[in-house]
């Protein structure tokens, strides 16, 4: 393991973006696999859903480089289409996330008092329900759909984002350079921009790959047991479960899938930085 | 004792309160998104899709307030719910508030056994890291621990199985019925806690080894052991302590799908089984006995946090 | 794959330990009888043979009178329950005047009275009923003691007459048994067995590799060759009375022919089907019964033809068109279907997905939805249902005539027809409820399958073949076509 380097520091300040080995393994790996889900469709092409009943669980070929499913689809088409799925997915719900949370972080870390305390409020009786918790329920009101997957998911996150950069903005907005700053008669807008987002916006963006990564890993649980998006759709968790039983036949395609999700989870931990925070 | 219950049962009990509250409105949303008209599904539900006529329908319209205004039957369903009226469920038509506790018992057998094994696992092994900073073990612990978050914990599930139950055959694969039958669940869950908790303990072990008291007891010639175990365990283990807190939520959403997995007869299990099924008295009995389960459990976290360090009862 | 585990492994104990994909819903044996008595828990008043004669079970003997309104069926001697009390006529009739009162095939029959007279059991109809005995080999007619019952007529314990009796049972999912020591007939081999429902697929197969289940149930073809080769463990497969089909809502734009209907069941590849899915080449369906029904099997009748250009074509010729997308539409309507099917049969889902993707080929959308098996149902009350997948079991009691009637009469039924109707096949249902059987029988049967195989309301899509993975330990497992029981008092152990 190369990611030794970033394991120093207790704190949740980090380096440059591209500081540690790990980081750098992180995006490289990251990378790879956007490469991979999105250019497959161009260079590639096919069809998640098309068969071929006769060519079912084929090894791999010049053709078919990744081999076919069970119903002789192409895994490499399917394998691509499901990453653009939980990538996609992911990264839009912490986008969607990131924005409120740190807007009403900043805030509530800024004001203080009435406002502050209803945010609170809210964000403690919401993180009181675990966050599957409520997508499974969103999802069973609204089956198959990736609409309760994506709210749900947000739901959760923005609070984690709210919670951190408002203690973030409570301590910055006491420290003697903003009280300078105001003091200069300089304004909200000024300070958030010249002190706190430099300081909060490093500790956000490793809270979102972490983010991303327990997104990618929820999705993959819910097509596990057989709630969230439905067949034929290409999606990581649902594509363990149907090949399973071709495990032995064709160890190497029912690896697939897992592989990715691993590789995909990987790479964010890496680049969210090797130790929890 | 009254500063404890202002600080940690209050905002707790408030908490288990706003839980009933989504869950209530959410299973009362899915209720009214249900296709078709909906007393004549629950009716076909509850009774056989053979028995269902129009008096059944009626029956249920009545005792559900169905044709109530929109906000009079949303006040009478929080109002069951609060009076802990759960129905019963749609596929066995037995009432959920017994199966829901018989479920739960189980479901908190395979938290206890997965706790019991990260507790083990995680922070000796992250002492152990922590203490000889950069050492071999250390770096096998980083690359174990990254390697481990990044597998979804039904994969580790499937794994265990096969090599422990299907190669080894050192214990069952899957049921219940002995604790021999809770390891492996049990253990599926632990191994991400674990992951994380062992490098939150190694991070601390480090922190306080780097801190002057722990210099002094060194320096006022205590031994390594002896100096950690008198001024360090107790420093290390309030951040650890307060990490478990955080990753109950791992721990409630693996039991999801490990239980599913695993043929384990807990809540987790009857959810999947419930969403599946639409069977929404169910759904609401077991999602908000989850979400309850976690406010509790967090309790208990904070209960801990609360002995072991004297500043939090100080302030 | 990890490598062969070794078959020399002892086994664990002298127990059966049977994994399942269904769950034990309730204790009431009009719901979950059938769990009872697959695991000789309880017993009924007549047996099947495997070629689906009836045989005596509880009652040695039976007939009819020549109003043909009164049986009388003799009760066993010498049979007691799990409690100890003995099985008389005043017992059985207690326990079917419970069942009766639930919903079920029994509560749908014209009994008019069942009651004791000496040692037996009189049941008096409204109206002649000639397969009156084979309702009484169906679950929800098994014999309970009268302690099993609450106030109410409902069961709240299994006390039955079977090999087995029952020590824990935990709805949904587990049950164990332990072999009853005044059973009436020959004693088992096992000391005792247990049930597990375990849903998915996967935990069964793990638990037949890891030898904690002897008898596992529902394996999809590709996990029992899979297991063949790395366990010590044997595939089971016998077809059983089990047809995979696609009901189609009879209402529907382009589903309202005959024509129509033929069209779309000549998009289904039942050869790729059986080739890749099911994994047996048995089970392709030229018709709706298989050839066990002997009086309802057409014999002679050529393969489907499977060809989606011919299909495409058939919906041209009849005025529809190829929109953008290559679709079939008309009136500005894209023919697009919600095909409804469910998990409980691991092998449905995948079906589906496979007939999506031929319909698509001949231009019809179709929208797989995997959803709890009562989205069929209930999509047929309300009519929101377009196709759904099914395993329809004709064998529920012996004769497929009750389910015909509930599937086929006019507006169809809960798992069989939508929205169709045909005034002969009517006519035909009413005579054969009168008719003594034989020839006759036979010849109104083979033109009420001939109605059904022409106006195709429901498409045969395979006949069913269940598999189990049984254990090498295990010798003398059989199930009877008609999945009312394992015979697990039959099984002993090898070697």
């Amino acid at each position: 393991m190369t990611a030794i380097a970033s394991t120093d520091g207790f704190g949740l300040r980090l380096g440059a973006l591209l500081g540690t080995p790990g980081r750098r393994l992180g995006f490289a790996l990251l990378a790879a696999i956007v490469a991979f889900a999105w250019l497959v469709p161009l260079l590639h092409g096919g069809d998640i859903a098309s068969q071929n009943l006769m060519r079912t669980l084929a090894a791999p070929t010049a053709a078919e480089p990744f081999g076919t499913d069970h119903l002789g689809r192409s895994m490499i088409v399917r394998l691509a289409a499901a990453v653009r799925l939980s990538l996609g997915l992911a990264l839009l719900s912490v986008a969607t996330a990131v924005v409120p949370g740190v807007a009403v972080g900043i805030l509530g870390g800024w004001y203080g008092g009435a406002v502050d305390r209803v945010f609170v409020t809210i964000a403690d009786s919401v993180l009181a329900l675990p966050g599957l918790l409520l997508v499974l329920i969103l999802s069973a009101i609204a089956p198959g759909n990736f609409w309760a997957l994506y709210v749900g998911i947000s739901l959760v996150m923005w609070i984690e984002y709210y919670r951190v950069v408002r203690a973030y903005t409570q301590t910055i907005a006491r420290s003697p350079e903003i009280q300078s700053s105001r003091l200069l008669g300089f304004g909200m807008g000024y300070c958030v921009r010249r002190h706190i987002l430099p300081e909060v916006l490093p500790v956000v963006a490793t809270m979102g790959a972490f983010g991303a990564a327990g997104a990618i890993m929820a999705i993959s649980a819910l097509g596990f047991v057989n709630i969230g998006v439905r067949p034929p759709t290409a999606e990581l968790g649902l594509m363990m479960t149907e090949l399973f039983p071709y495990f032995d036949e064709a160890p190497l395609i029912m690896l697939q899938p897992i592989g990715v999700v691993f590789l995909l989870v990987l790479s964010l931990n890496l680049i969210a930085g090797s130790d929890p925070k | 004792m009254g500063k404890m219950i202002r600080a940690v049962v209050v905002p707790r009990a408030l908490q288990a309160v706003m839980v009933a509250w989504t869950v209530g409105t959410l299973t009362f949303v899915l209720t009214r998104a249900l296709p078709g008209d909906m007393a004549y599904r629950i009716a076909a539900g509850r009774y056989g899709y053979d028995n269902v006529d129009a008096a059944a329908a009626a029956a249920v319209r009545q005792e559900l307030g169905l044709d109530q205004p929109p906000l009079l039957a949303y006040a009478s369903w929080l109002w069951d719910l609060l009076t802990l009226n759960l129905g019963r469920d749609m596929v066995s038509n037995e009432p959920v508030w017994s199966e829901v506790t018989h479920q739960v018992g189980h479901s908190l057998v395979l938290a206890l056994v997965a706790i019991a094994f990260a507790v083990l696992l995680g922070p000796a092994l992250g002492v152990a890291a922590g203490l000889r900073r950069r050492g071999a073990l250390d770096h096998a612990s980083l690359a174990l621990s990254t390697a481990l978050r990044s597998v979804p914990p039904f994969i580790l599930g499937i794994g265990l199985i096969l090599v422990v139950a299907v190669e080894l055959r050192w214990l069952p694969a899957a049921g219940h019925g002995g604790f021999a039958h809770a390891v492996l669940p049990g253990l599926a869950l632990a191994l991400g806690l674990a992951a994380v908790s062992s490098r939150v303990t190694r991070n601390a072990v480090v922190a306080v080894a780097r801190s002057p008291f722990f210099a002094f007891a060194r320096t006022k010639g205590l031994g390594e052991a002896l100096a950690f175990r008198r001024h360090g365990v107790r420093n290390v283990a309030v951040p650890v302590v307060s990490y478990f807190g955080v990753q109950l939520i791992y721990l409630i959403e693996g039991v999801v799908v490990v239980e599913s997995l695993f043929a384990w007869p807990g809540i987790g299990h009857a959810l999947v089984h419930a969403i599946v099924a639409r069977n929404v008295p169910m759904i609401q009995g077991t999602a908000l006995v989850m979400g309850l389960m976690f406010v509790a459990l967090n309790a208990v976290v904070d209960g801990i946090c609360w002995g072991l360090d004297p500043r939090r009862r100080a302030s | 794959m990890l490598g062969v585990s070794s078959e020399a492994l002892a086994r664990k104990d002298n127990i059966i330990d049977v994994v399942c994909p269904w769950e034990i819903g309730s204790t009431d044996s009009t719901r979950s009888g059938h769990v009872f008595r697959w695991m000789s828990i309880s017993e009924t008043l007549v047996g099947v043979e495997p070629d689906g004669a009836m045989k005596p079970l509880l009652a040695t003997a039976w007939s009819v009178d020549d109003s043909r309104l009164v049986w009388r069926f003799k009760i066993r001697e010498g049979v007691t329950f799990h409690n100890g009390k003995p099985l008389t006529a005043d017992a059985a009739a207690f326990s079917l005047n419970a069942a009766r009162t639930k919903p079920g095939v029994l509560a749908k029959s014209p009994i008019a009275e069942i009651a004791a007279e000496g040692s037996e059991l009189v049941v008096r109809l409204s109206e002649p009923f000639a397969t009156l005995p084979s309702l009484f080999t169906h679950a929800s007619a098994q014999i309970l003691e009268a302690e099993s019952y609450d106030a109410d007529g409902n069961t709240v314990k299994v006390i039955g007459t079977g090999p087995f009796a029952i020590t824990v049972l935990q709805t949904p999912q587990r049950l164990a048994a332990k072999a009853y020591a005044g059973y009436w007939g020959p004693k088992p081999a096992a000391e005792g067995v247990t049930y597990l429902a375990a849903p998915r697929s996967e935990t069964r197969t793990l638990m037949v590799q890891s030898g904690d289940a002897d008898l596992a149930f529902n394996m999809d073809a590709a996990s029992l060759k899979r297991l063949e080769m790395t366990a010590p463990v044997k595939g089971f497969s016998t077809p059983v009375a089990r047809t995979v089909t696609l009901k189609l809502n009879a209402a529907r734009p382009g589903l309202d022919t005959a024509r129509g209907r033929n069209a779309i069941n000549a998009a289904i590849d039942r050869q790729g089907i059986a080739a890749s899915i099911l994994r047996e080449p048995k089970s392709v369906a030229n018709q709706q019964f298989s050839p066990m029904f002997g009086d309802w099997f057409l014999e002679g009748l050529p393969q489907f033809r499977y060809d989606p250009k011919f299909t495409r074509a058939e919906f041209k010729a009849m005025g529809w068109s190829e929109d953008a997308d290559g679709y079939l539409a008309k009136d500005g309507k894209r023919l697009s279907l919600v095909l409804t099917t469910f998990s409980d049969r691991p092998e449905l889902p995948i079906i589906a997905t496979s007939i999506q993707e031929s319909l698509r080929q001949a231009g019809i959308e179709a929208k797989v939805s995997v959803n709890n098996a009562s989205a069929i149902p209930a999509g047929h009350h309300d009519g929101s249902l377009d196709m759904g997948m099914l395993a329809r079991n004709y064998g529920v009691v012996r004769d497929p005539f009750v389910v015909v009637t509930e599937d086929f009469r006019s507006g169809g039924g809960d798992w069989g027809a939508m929205n169709w109707g045909s005034a002969e096949l009517d006519d035909l249902i009413a005579k054969m409820k009168l008719s003594d059987g034989g020839a006759e029988y036979k010849a109104l049967s083979q033109r009420a399958a001939r109605i059904i195989h022409d106006e195709m309301p429901v498409i045969p899509v395979a006949w069913h073949v269940q598999t189990v993975a049984v254990s090498k330990d295990l010798a003398n497992f059989s199930i009877d076509p008609f999945q009312l029981t394992w015979n697990l008092e039959k099984v002993t152990w090898a070697k």
